[in-house]
């Protein structure tokens, strides 16, 4: 590991043989350190890899300002979320939190009102595994601080462990592409008149297809360009999830400009037909139940 | 709503040291993050008193403020008043 940056005297950008930069912190790590020199790895406290949401520059300011307990305790709180949510939630994800909950704890400590949290309820309704995770992060907090956060707290913390999903992007995408699925599963309600089972396994698999669909539609890449023999198949037996889901298409294109393509729909018409199997609604010459 | 934050960012932007002091405006979830050219300029304890502001102060080189409510649009207010301030 070499010094690629001198911060300060405890802050350091680092470069590993890879050419992989992680910013170091630890006391006297960048005292008298120059570019090129090899860093003392005793001196190193933590290690942070720097991301699209968070530069090196940023995490260095950060390091430096936040209290040391609230990254242990962010630390731990990542790698509950790991085993709790699975392995997409990395280290990235580790210096926005720790910026999140310090300020959070920073708030509730001043007494500060309690803020009202939009997508709130497309929180409860989208992400229920990483509300569920955020509710115990809570408690995770309070235990290390003596700090109880009001319980609306999980909304912010969902996001972020639903942003770790797609890497270190910034933290906006997350919460349009959460307006946006809420928006689509509205389609559905609309178009059979009917509140779909929120907590099902089938919303949980939509959800998790959108996004999916979402992340591929924003960096532009496409697949399934042909047209599959079975989507005329769903189209013909299945009209009227055929017509949803087209309908959802029409949207992302009206909203967005992208083509989703008629490989996309039928995947979208599957959903549609495992969402409202339950509603009792006639579903066409296809629906066997 | 709308106006509501229309006010509070005129106010935010007053404080800041006006849209000249302002050289860059970003946000996280909860926060307005201000960059401003002169951070001493900025009346950080009137903004945090300002009605609709949870807590507002100086943090990694960035005038930081939490509004209670409808940070989008306080954001993207505060966003086109400083474009528009710069031809």
């Amino acid at each position: 590991m070499k010094v690629a940056k001198v911060f300060n005297n405890s802050v350091v950008l680092g470069t590993d043989e890879q050419g992989g930069e992680v910013v170091l912190f630890g006391r006297g790590v960048g005292f008298q350190a120059k570019r090129g020199d090899v860093v003392d790895e005793s001196l190193i406290e933590r290690r942070f890899v720097p991301g699209a949401n968070a530069s090196a520059e940023r995490i260095a300011a950060l390091v430096d300002e936040l209290p040391g307990e609230d990254i242990d305790l962010t630390e731990k709180i990542v790698a509950e979320g790991r085993v709790a949510l699975g392995d997409h939630v990395t280290d990235h994800v580790l210096v926005p939190l720790a910026d999140h909950i310090s300020f959070a704890l920073r708030r509730a400590r001043e007494g500060a009102p309690v803020i009202e949290y939009p997508l709130r309820y497309e929180v409860e309704s989208l992400y229920p595994e990483e509300l569920a995770f955020a509710r115990h992060a809570l408690h995770l907090i309070e235990e290390a601080s003596g700090v109880p956060l009001p319980d609306v707290e999980a909304v912010p913390l969902a996001l972020h462990f639903v942003n770790a999903q797609f890497g270190a992007r910034d933290i906006s995408t997350t919460m349009n592409m959460t307006t946006e699925l809420a928006h689509l599963l509205d389609i559905i309600r609309q178009e059979y008149s009917a509140d779909i089972d929120e907590d099902s396994t089938a919303v949980a698999r939509f959800v998790t297809h959108l996004r999916y669909l979402y992340v591929r539609g924003r960096s532009g890449i496409r697949r399934d360009l042909e047209t599959p023999p079975l989507a005329q198949a769903i189209k013909a037996t299945q009209p009227r999830e055929h017509a949803t889901a087209q309908r959802m298409a029409e949207y992302l294109a009206s909203r967005y400009g992208w083509d989703v393509g008629e490989g996309e729909v039928l995947y979208l018409s599957i959903h549609v037909m495992r969402l409202t199997a339950g509603l009792g609604v006639s579903t066409g010459p296809g629906d066997g139940s | 709503m709308a106006v509501e934050s229309t006010a509070l960012a005129s106010s935010i932007i007053a404080l800041a040291g006006g849209v000249d002091n302002i050289s860059g405006v970003e946000r996280c979830m909860v926060r307005l993050r201000l960059i401003l050219a002169d951070p001493d300029v900025a009346d950080v304890p009137a903004i945090a008193s300002l009605p609709g502001v949870a807590l507002a102060m100086h943090l990694m080189g960035q005038l930081q403020i939490a509004p209670t409510a409808h940070l989008d649009d306080l954001h993207a207010t505060v966003v086109d008043a400083v474009a528009a301030a710069r031809p």
